[in-house]
């Protein structure tokens, strides 16, 4: 009793070997994806961390910062639709003191004093606005921009101000950037976008800053001639020069 | 025989009722105040961190593109203050994307609770002047000055060198002058608390956070089949779904009776039977008891009503006092006399007769019915084999010392601890029952935390022959609203806020037209070229503030892109002497917290009828304190008459009394100590352990008065009877019913300790005062 199988036909032996091809390649590609995913994840992540701690090197030794500001804005508001670029100073006094001045009269004083802030017209005859009411976005922004001068937490495991309330993502391209989001969800989104900090290679020092507004608008500050930790003195003389409140 | 054929008429009355349960929670709210709301709030909230941690998983590059997109949109862009771009926003957010689900299946009973944020903001552009009240006209002048206009642009020129432009709160781009400032109260029904929720694009709430959305579904259908749809709809692991509102509270409260009322008090029935057992030592009695109470519990039902959340400790307690007047029957020599001690618990919660709250008025009376069909089926059925005849006394008798230090000292601390804790014990009004279903905790918990307190919801509705004038007539009654709760208002939803009456149009028409405006704008558009900005970013508000045509009259907003919103305010008549001819519109103030006043000056100087638990909540905080001692004293009257008719003992009714007062402050001590606050839940509980402390008062002093030892077995068996009905109810999971029982049977623990310890001493003082005789001098 010799009873032999019969042998499936040619096109099921053909299916059967193309089921199996796509099986394997099915199975590889799961298994590459699964290698390769969050091996990617974690390299994002590792670059993250590796700028923070950049960042980390300059921000923690801060005392006090003086530097060059050139503001540029792209802005529809702008009669032929270009941008403006003003000089002016910055001035961070730690823990939570950030003054922006324009050199040009047409232009403002921004004051970041803890959770109040102001923006004063230079001109006489302008108006300002002393006390800005406290809102979700204000309150995000001048976090954001005093936390990014001022000394990071002592806890190395603690959230920086770039990770507080936000989501923090390195951007392609040149440069050492790190770029802050507001939460998906918050209201902060529907007027601030995403704001890049660029970070010198070798000190870690801020260089730009960079403010995408979801109305269109683009803000960008450029740092230069950075002096840190200047004594009393010069500190007091450069404070008065800019800050409307102690003339 | 009797018995039986009355028992079987009660019993069959309410075993064929229809609305034998009811899952109200608004029956202790004054009529005037009940409003009908079928809101069904949908709390949607992102669970933990997932709005992180999607973002965190984002690829970068996608804000760039999305940056880049926009920004070649930025001259389209710039022309609005509102989201950049809502319908990516719609899209790309998970909470929004499960909100936008459930509009669209439940779209027959959802409704806008917010004016649409594009919608109305579009409103507010073309109307604005006409929005701002005549008496700010001045300022609006002031303003439109040229040097004014001047200072504004130059500022906003100055402002954009910031980085905190965009952040800044003002809307220059709408706005340039400022103008929107001074829309005053108004503003607040506009555009709700700055800083707070805000409408989104579709007319829900978003939470400051941007964490939670609000939505509200509207139906007279079962909410809590409706909250499982919607559950369905949402289908979102990273979404969490909660639900509360007037129509759920009740079917979870109707679930929650109908489960336990069988349990709960087949429990306290169970109890009093087993001590009755043990206490007396024979089981004819027993049984005996179980079909009186049966007679008692069937007559309380019947008489009181359909039986809701607040009603089931009375059956609890009806089981208590049943039990403890069936020890009295069987050990006489407790008794003041035959009937004192029944009519003291019957008149017991008589004094609600006078108190504000329409459930207890039924059930004051049913609670006298069935304590007196109780001790007619009792001595009915006593007579039985003899079932009910006084046996001898069995128990310890104990010949009571009397001793007035003592008896001052215990009634002196009792009333003093009393008199101070009832000022700092909390007070909770009739709208603020609590329920024990965790789920509904939490969902309440989460409005609050986001949106607001779904208690302080005061709603007016304006009436109108049509639906033009009554949304005319809301204008007048919203600037009402918004200034009468000027403190407390944390949100004003109407449709009137948006309108403005034909008349008053007219009158501020002829005020606009002397500012001169389009000469104003042609100053301001010179201001913005002399600034180097560009006139058109800013067309929306030189265009709109000069067209005067386009007024935002009720007619304009029915045909307008507001009118489904507006349309969401009809409400169905409240009133049948309106002939069903016209029309209302609802408008509602969300306030925070109890609010200060409850009464609001309509426009022709006439209050407004306003509705809402948060009044009668705020009323009953300011006045229960006070009422509190009205209702005790009523109860204490009435129970010293019907001991000075038992005993013709002014003495002895006075001890009594005081023993009763006594109770009753040691009861406040217990609540203030286990931080329970009081109610007007509660007052029942109060009231009997009142009438527990007057009976117990009396046994004492008649024992005296008799000069025979008092049975303390007995007297302590009938008071353990009534502690069991309270700790059945606090053995259960409903908080109202657990600080029910907790004041029940600490109270009726309490009051046998003073009646053996102090009531002496006090009757003692009181007859050397009087210059009472004994007994016998009396009759």
């Amino acid at each position: 009793m010799n009873r032999q199988r019969p042998s499936p036909p040619a096109d099921a032996r053909s299916r059967g070997s193309t089921l199996q091809r796509r099986t394997l390649l099915v199975g590889l590609a799961g298994l590459g994806g699964t290698i390769v995913l969050p091996r990617s994840g974690l390299a994002r992540e590792r670059v993250i961390g590796r700028r923070l701690e950049l960042w980390r090197s300059y921000a923690a030794t801060t005392q006090n910062l003086v530097a060059t500001l050139t503001t540029t804005r792209d802005s529809s508001l702008y009669a032929d639709g270009k941008s403006r670029s003003i000089p002016g100073t910055l001035v961070f006094v730690a823990p939570d003191r950030l003054l922006l001045h324009d050199d040009d009269p047409d232009g403002s004083t921004t004051l970041i004093d803890g959770p109040r802030a102001s923006i004063l017209a230079n001109g006489e005859g302008a108006q300002s606005l002393p006390e800005l009411r406290p809102n979700p976005a204000l309150r995000w922004l001048g976090r954001l921009l005093v936390g990014a001068f001022a000394p990071p937490p002592s806890d190395p495991e603690a959230p920086t101000a770039f990770e507080i309330d936000a989501r923090l993502s390195r951007p392609r391209g040149a440069g050492i950037r790190l770029t802050v989001a507001p939460p998906q969800g918050s209201p902060v989104r529907r007027v601030i976008r995403t704001v890049t900090f660029s970070l010198a290679p070798t000190s870690g020092a801020i260089e730009r800053v960079e403010i995408i507004e979801s109305a269109g608008d683009r803000l960008l500050l450029e740092l230069s001639g950075l002096h840190k930790n200047l004594e009393a003195g010069p500190l007091a003389e450069a404070l008065r020069s800019i800050d409307p409140r102690s003339a | 025989m009797v018995w039986l054929i009355a028992t079987s008429a009660v019993m069959s009355v309410v075993i064929c009722r229809d609305d034998l349960v009811s899952g109200a929670l608004d029956s202790l709210v004054e009529p005037e105040l009940q409003t009908s709301d079928e809101s069904l709030w949908i709390h949607l909230e992102l669970r933990g961190d997932e709005g992180a941690g999607e973002d965190e998983g984002q690829d970068e590059g996608e804000d760039e593109g999305q940056d880049e997109g926009e920004a070649d949109e930025a001259d389209g862009a710039a022309l609005r203050d509102a989201p950049a771009d809502p319908a990516l926003d719609e899209l790309s957010s998970t909470l929004q994307a499960s909100a936008r689900r459930i509009r669209e299946e439940f779209e027959e009973v959802w409704v806008p609770i917010a004016a649409p944020a594009q919608e109305s903001s579009a409103w507010l552009n073309s109307h604005l002047l006409y929005m701002i009240p005549p008496a700010r006209h001045g300022e609006v002048a002031s303003l439109l000055e040229p040097a004014n206009i001047d200072a504004a642009v130059a500022g906003v020129r100055a402002r954009l060198s910031s980085p905190l432009f965009a952040v800044a709160g003002d809307t220059p781009r709408r706005d340039p002058l400022g103008l929107s400032a001074l829309l005053g109260d108004s503003r607040l029904g506009l555009r709700g608390l700055p800083g707070g929720a805000e409408a989104t694009a579709a007319g829900d709430l978003r939470s400051a956070s941007g964490r939670a959305l609000l939505l509200e579904l509207r139906t007279d259908g079962d909410p809590v089949a409706l909250l499982e749809a919607v559950r369905g709809a949402a289908a979102d692991p990273a979404i969490e779904v909660r639900a509360d509102g007037p129509a759920l509270r009740e079917a979870v409260s109707a679930a929650s009776v109908s489960a336990s009322l069988g349990r709960t008090l087949v429990t306290a029935a169970a109890l009093v039977m087993m001590l009755l057992a043990l206490g007396l030592r024979r089981l004819t009695p027993v049984f005996v008891s179980a079909a009186a109470t049966l007679s008692g519990v069937a007559v309380l039902v019947a008489f009181g009503g359909p039986v809701e959340l607040l009603v089931v400790p009375l059956l609890a307690m009806m089981i208590g006092c049943a039990g403890e007047g069936q020890v009295q029957r069987q050990r006489q020599q407790i008794a003041v006399s035959g009937w004192a001690g029944p009519l003291i618990l019957a008149s017991a919660l008589l004094p609600l007769l006078v108190a504000p709250y329409p459930l207890w008025h039924r059930w004051a009376l049913a609670w006298f019915g069935a304590v007196a069909a109780f001790s007619v089926a009792l001595r009915l059925l006593s007579a039985v084999r003899g079932a009910g005849e006084a046996v001898k006394a069995t128990g310890h008798g104990l010949r009571l010392r009397a001793w007035p230090p003592l008896a001052v000292l215990l009634c002196g601390v009792s009333l003093a601890m009393g008199a101070i804790l009832s000022e700092r014990v909390e007070v909770t009004g009739p709208a603020a029952i609590e329920l024990g279903d965790p789920e509904l905790g939490g969902a309440r918990e989460a409005l609050r935390r986001d949106f607001f307190d779904p208690d302080a919801l005061v709603t007016v509705d304006s009436r109108g022959a049509t639906l033009e004038e009554a949304l005319g007539r809301s204008t007048d009654d919203a600037l009402a609203l918004a200034t009468g709760f000027a403190d407390d208002l944390r949100r004003l939803d109407t449709p009137g806020a948006f309108v403005v009456t034909d008349e008053e149009l007219d009158r501020r028409r002829e005020a606009l037209d002397g500012l001169e405006l389009s000469a104003r704008m042609i100053d301001l558009e010179a201001a913005l070229r002399r600034a180097e900005l560009r006139p058109q970013a800013f067309a929306e508000f030189l265009r709109g503030a000069v067209d005067l045509e386009a007024r935002p009259s009720p007619e304009t907003a029915l045909a307008g892109p507001l009118s489904g919103w507006i349309s969401a305010h009809q409400v169905a008549h409240q009133t049948a002497s309106s002939g069903g001819e016209d029309v209302y519109v609802r408008s509602r103030a969300f306030l925070q917290g109890e609010p200060t006043t409850t009464a609001v000056l309509g426009a022709d100087g006439e209050p407004l009828t306003l509705r809402g638990p948060a009044l009668a909540e705020g009323r009953a905080r300011r006045h229960l304190r006070g009422r509190l001692g009205l209702y005790a004293g009523i109860g204490l009257w009435i129970g010293a008459l019907v001991i000075w008719l038992a005993t013709r003992s002014l003495a002895l009714a006075l001890a009594s009394a005081i023993t009763a007062v006594a109770s009753e402050c040691a009861v406040i001590t217990v609540l203030w100590s286990l931080g329970i606050p009081l109610s007007p839940a509660l007052l029942p509980a109060f009231l009997l352990v009142g009438a527990a402390g007057m009976i117990a008062g009396g046994r004492a002093c008649r024992s005296i008065d008799r000069e025979r030892p008092l049975l303390v077995s007995a007297m302590l068996l009938a008071s353990l009877c009534q502690v069991a009905g309270g700790l059945a109810l606090v053995a259960t999971r409903e908080p109202s019913w657990h600080a029910f029982g907790i004041a029940l049977a600490s109270g009726c623990a309490i009051a046998p300790g003073l009646g053996i310890f102090a009531t002496p001493g006090l009757y003692r003082l009181l007859r050397r005062v009087l210059r009472e005789g004994p007994e016998e001098t009396r009759r």
